[in-house]
């Protein structure tokens, strides 16, 4: 029988055919170059850009939630064990686009950086604080898609008022100060804070889907 | 015992759609399981594959179930990549779909198969899995006569290895022989154990109560017992 990886690959797969990647794609690019466009040292940009992996993440991980039908979905969910498998399963999946993500983010903002000197630690908090924000935004969107929220209205309410929640109170907006000003630890500060952050709604969803039937 | 359901309950809801059933399957059995419209047989299947969550019971046995639901919309993967991508043993599927007698192109999309392709790539998958429980609903839907006769030797081939099948099919009209038939009504499931016992006729009639009392009395005398529903 499949294995949990072979989902995951298959998930993923199923996105780049399905293309609904491409609108978040557009939005992550377009963010990026205009951050790039007049480019500051790499913390000012890693914090420029921190929202927008939130989004995008949040955005990508709410499209392969919702990326098949009920049927489809019950088959996977058979071939995987349990509605709360398949959710895990899916935000794994998310959580490959996270990483890859990050990297590139990282790599682009270390590359333009200005001045261009960046210590090894630097360029890690970089990639840490692009991370931040994609594990926020796949713990967001994995815990507001279907089955959790069956209508995509109602996600999308869910979701923006979760990303608000996430990235506007003080602690978040402090410690992005904190790296804008070349702290490395508030970026794996707010690394450890994200990752707490989907731990709790990526458990409480597959709570959900576990005990709710659909 | 590949799966067990313990005195399970599913609800929508208000609506109660299963009470308390219990079955237990065990490995190379084959089920078929009947009722009317809306009675809850493709609840009790997607009970039994893990799909549906119970109130309340238990489901026990093996994790993953291979398992065909009656609707669904196909993905717009190709056939072989989801079989390499999903499966990663492409060949064993190759060779049922030869005997379901498909007709198509693995490299097609399954959007652009017709709806009893699609069917027979889903029953041919399903069949060759390694899991120890096939559920299929609506089995022979969308089947030319080669994919009926082809699903029937699929069926004993997967029994053959130790699978257990439960299938749902409105379009069944004989049990056959070898079949342990489950009757859901309203919800409650009825397990005949042996194929050997006698069947239960079920007349159902509305009107009034005095033809009621006359076609009961008739009923009587031609030996037949009533069994009274709730």
């Amino acid at each position: 029988m499949m294995s949990d990886l072979g989902m995951v690959r298959f998930t993923i797969r199923l996105l780049g055919r399905s293309m609904r990647w491409v609108a978040p794609a557009i939005l992550w690019a377009a963010w990026v170059g205009v951050v790039l466009a007049n480019p500051g040292p790499t913390g000012s940009n890693a914090v420029a850009t921190f929202p927008v992996q939130a989004i995008v993440l949040c955005w990508l991980a709410v499209t392969i939630g919702n990326i098949d039908d009920d049927g489809h979905r019950e088959l996977c969910t058979a071939t995987v064990g349990s509605p709360s498998r398949l959710l895990l399963v899916r935000t794994a999946a998310a959580g490959a686009l996270a990483v890859m993500a990050s990297a590139l983010a990282a790599l682009a903002l270390i590359e333009f950086s200005v001045p261009r000197s960046l210590s090894p630690g630097a360029g890690a908090a970089t990639f840490a604080l692009q991370l931040a924000g994609c594990v926020a935004g796949v713990g967001i969107g994995s815990a507001v898609h279907r089955p959790t929220i069956r209508h995509v209205g109602v996600t999308l309410i869910v979701a923006l008022a979760a990303l608000l929640v996430f990235l506007t109170p003080p602690p978040v907006t402090h410690l992005l100060r904190e790296v804008d000003g070349g702290s490395t630890g508030a970026a794996y500060l707010l690394l450890g804070i994200a990752s707490l952050v989907a731990l709790a709604l990526v458990g409480s969803a597959s709570m959900l889907t576990r005990r709710f039937a659909r | 015992m590949v799966v067990a359901l313990q005195e399970v309950t599913v609800r929508f809801g208000a609506v109660v759609v299963l009470r308390k059933v219990s079955l237990d399957i065990t490995s190379g059995s084959y089920w078929e399981v009947r009722g009317a419209n809306g009675s809850g047989k493709t609840t009790l299947l997607r009970a039994l594959a893990g799909v549906c969550p119970p109130v309340s019971g238990r489901r026990e046995g093996v994790r993953s179930v291979a398992f065909v639901p009656a609707l669904l919309d196909p993905p717009s993967l190709s056939v072989g990549s989801w079989l390499s991508a999903v499966r990663d043993r492409r060949k064993p599927v190759e060779e049922a779909l030869d005997v379901l007698g498909f007709q198509g192109d693995l490299g097609r999309s399954f959007r652009r198969l017709s709806f009893g392709n699609f069917r027979k790539v889903l029953l041919a998958d399903a069949l060759t899995s390694m899991s120890n429980l096939v559920v299929i609903d609506e089995a022979r839907e969308g089947l030319d006569d080669a994919g009926i006769e082809g699903l029937g030797e699929l069926v004993a081939g997967a029994r053959d290895r130790g699978a257990a099948i439960v299938i749902a099919d409105q379009g069944a009209h004989r049990v056959p022989d070898h079949a342990l038939p489950v009757s859901v009504l309203d919800g409650v499931v009825d397990v005949r154990r042996s194929a050997a016992e006698a069947p239960v006729v079920t007349i159902t009639f509305s009107g009034p109560a005095a033809s009621a009392t006359r076609l009961e009395r008739d009923a009587a005398n031609l030996g037949f017992n009533r069994v009274d529903d709730e």
